[in-house]
């Protein structure tokens, strides 16, 4: 289970759906949720995932050559364009 | 018992289990891919698409299209690359899913057309094709197996050569996706459009339309996609851009079954079993007298679709006795395909036309052509 404090943002749901699968073939949990309010119009997906996992998932997106469109965290309430550095 | 011979129409019997997937999904499958937080759904469309990129050589699969059929998706590609001034090369053996919108852009858009003649087998001249191609030719739709004489075309020679010009090169896979290997990478095919219910022997309802990287048609259908719903423009990203509208979600969950059951049973093996169907119907054939057997004379490259006529008789009459008798189903008539039936000299009575699946045992071929034969003789 994740805390659903952060989120990952794919470019469209095909994209969406093969994040998923690489999450799930290199066992990195996460929950598919529906998209914030704040973060965009449409009726899509997000994945959220733990806080510890960012940096894979930004690398597994790097190696497997897929765009990630944003990652956010839940800040006071909304949620902020996720700032490695400030999470250390 | 009816048996059922027109199987280049559409596949029957389906594969196992796709009728109890869609009852299943009817169901107990809710929602709709893509609109809020339907995963079962979504999860399904991803991975039909999925395995239909693998089955066809496609390196992602988002470049993998669905819609409504073959025609639908042929009509994608055609009317979405071409603007007036285009050339377009195709050849005289297509379905009137191609030759119809091809017909209408030269009437209507502007685009020039060039029909290069296949042989009377239903084979096209590579070279002929080539030839007539001009640095105005924006497109080449060829058609890979015909509909009328089974014929198989080498389209995996021509699209390396066609690579060389500035021409898009679009198969007509509606009779050999599922029946023939097909790699769309390696064949260097910038659209290949097909149904989910012939070979690949799922429901009626599904078309789809393979892109290459190079190739992005204009959409023919906008609307809402479920994704960047507050812009008025349709998204660019594949496959929203060509998927506007509710998909045939329970169609999908009977094709997932398909291209299951062909991904279990191994292409390899339908291709080897489809081969010997081929050459026993063709041996049968050669014995009955009276008939005209039209497209090629050897099982080598041919699939188990058969084009006849029999001089002297109505070929409907002949047709209505196999049915009425024997209860074996045909088609007879022009198959949609009236630039072919003049290509093989069929035109205008067409043929009586016998496609065999990939189901049908030993058994079934012999009554068949026992059938053909006692019809064709009291007729």
């Amino acid at each position: 289970m994740t805390t659903n404090d952060v989120i990952v943002l794919m470019q469209s749901v095909h994209k969406h759906m093969q994040m998923e699968t690489f999450l799930e073939q290199e066992r990195i949990s996460f929950t598919t949720r529906i998209k914030p309010r704040q973060l965009g119009t449409d009726c899509g997906m997000v994945l959220a995932i733990d806080l510890s996992d960012v940096f894979r998932v930004e690398q597994i997106a790097k190696r497997k050559n897929t765009q990630i469109f944003g990652i956010y965290i839940r800040y006071e309430g909304a949620w902020k364009p996720f700032k490695p550095d400030q999470h250390q | 018992m009816n048996l059922y011979f027109n199987n280049a129409a559409t596949s029957w019997p389906k594969a196992p289990g796709v009728a109890e997937a869609m009852f299943d999904n009817i169901e107990s499958c809710m929602g709709s891919p893509g609109r809020s937080h339907y995963f079962q759904s979504q999860k399904l469309l991803f991975s039909v698409r999925q395995l239909l990129a693998g089955l066809l050589g496609a390196d992602e699969s988002s470049r993998i299209v669905f819609g409504l059929n073959t025609t639908h998706m042929i009509n994608t590609g055609i009317r979405g690359v071409l603007k007036s001034g285009d050339h377009v090369v195709t050849t005289s053996m297509e379905h009137n899913a191609v030759s119809r919108p091809l017909r209408y852009m030269e009437k209507y858009a502007g685009v020039r057309l060039t029909i290069v003649p296949s042989s009377p087998d239903g084979l096209f001249d590579i070279n002929a094709i080539v030839n007539a191609v001009t640095e105005q030719t924006k497109l080449v739709v060829v058609n890979h197996s015909s509909n009328v004489t089974g014929a198989i075309n080498r389209v995996n020679s021509l699209g390396g050569i066609l690579r060389e010009s500035n021409a898009y090169f679009m198969v007509d896979g509606a009779q050999s996706a599922g029946a023939v290997n097909i790699d769309v990478k390696k064949h260097k095919i910038d659209m290949l459009a097909g149904p989910g219910h012939k070979n690949l022997l799922g429901p009626s309802g599904i078309g789809f339309l393979y892109l290459s990287k190079r190739c992005k048609p204009c959409p023919l259908i906008y609307g809402g996609t479920g994704s960047f719903s507050d812009s008025d423009d349709q998204p660019e990203e594949l496959p929203d851009c060509y998927e506007s509208g509710t998909h045939n979600i329970p169609g999908l969950a009977g094709l997932s079954a398909a291209l299951s059951f062909i991904n279990e049973t191994t292409l390899k093996a339908i291709v080897v079993r489809k081969n010997e169907i081929t050459k026993k119907i063709l041996d049968g054939l050669t014995q009955i007298k009276g008939l005209t057997l039209y497209g090629p004379s050897s099982s080598e490259n041919r699939m188990p679709v058969f084009s006849l006529g029999v001089p002297g008789k109505d070929i409907a009459d002949v047709a209505e006795v196999l049915r009425q008798k024997h209860g074996v189903i045909t088609r007879v008539g022009l198959h949609c395909s009236p630039w072919a039936h003049k290509t093989i000299g069929s035109y205008p009575e067409g043929t009586i036309r016998i496609s065999a699946g990939f189901f049908h045992t030993d058994s079934d071929i012999n009554r068949m052509l026992e059938a053909l034969d006692h019809s064709v003789r009291n007729c």
